[in-house]
């Protein structure tokens, strides 16, 4: 498998075309913020044009500042978005769902590709943001020990 | 032969890569990235074209000879075709 060393920047203009053409892409994020799910140089997702978004989706979502990112969507009212990473704790709010780029239809852990069809990709993503209480908790406690 | 419907070359940071679009994209999720020469004879593949012709093209283009523009040209057309990208 060829692991991409495109930024997101470059690519984007061509995954939009092949997205906008009804088509998917496959991409190899940077970064630690969608940890566990998505580890840099291993897994990979499968984009696709960002219909019927809801909550728990994974999306990518374009900064003011430029900055691509891949989060989860934690919440949703009419056309406002809520982002988190699985490896994050702070919300991202306040985000037009109008500006959402492309959604996740699959996630590739290695080759193997589990589709957000699929019971145990929903189960994963119902699970795992409904932890973010949690990774508040012990980060708040270990920042505490720290400075202790 | 040709290149099918559904695959097109883009210029990414500087690089020539070719991927699916629309439905092709359910038999081809990768991407190829071609180098200077590739990308040229992938424009020639556009059209429907003989490895002979392509050969002529690639040595009024480039400084090489004969026998190594055959091999490049028989080379990047069997990793199309093994790849699923050519129509015969």
């Amino acid at each position: 498998m060829n692991k991409q060393d495109f930024k997101v920047e470059e690519m984007y203009p061509l995954i939009s075309e092949i997205i906008s053409s009804g088509g998917s892409f496959r991409l190899f994020p940077k970064g630690t913020s969608m940890l566990p799910t998505i580890k840099q140089g291993d897994d990979s997702v499968e984009l696709a044009a960002p219909k019927k978004l809801k909550k728990y989706d994974i999306v990518l979502y374009k900064r003011p500042n430029g900055q691509f990112v891949i989060h989860r969507i934690m919440k949703m009212k009419n056309d406002e978005v809520v982002l988190c990473g699985d490896n994050q704790v702070a919300l991202e709010e306040g985000i037009d769902a109008n500006d959402i780029l492309a959604k996740v239809t699959g996630i590739y852990k290695g080759e193997k590709l589990f589709k957000n069809t699929d019971f145990s990709y929903k189960f994963y993503s119902f699970f795992w943001a409904n932890t973010r209480i949690f990774r508040r908790v012990y980060r708040g406690i270990k920042r505490r020990i720290k400075n202790a | 032969m040709k290149i099918k419907s559904g695959f097109i070359k883009r210029t990414v940071g500087g690089r020539n890569i070719a991927v699916a679009v629309g439905e092709r994209c359910k038999d081809f999720d990768g991407m190829i990235t071609l180098n200077d020469m590739a990308g040229f004879i992938w424009d020639c593949l556009e059209n429907d074209t003989t490895a002979e012709e392509i050969v002529k093209k690639v040595l009024k283009e480039y400084e090489v000879d004969k026998e190594k523009a055959t091999e490049d040209v028989a080379a990047f057309i069997k990793t199309l075709k093994d790849a699923g990208l050519i129509d015969e």
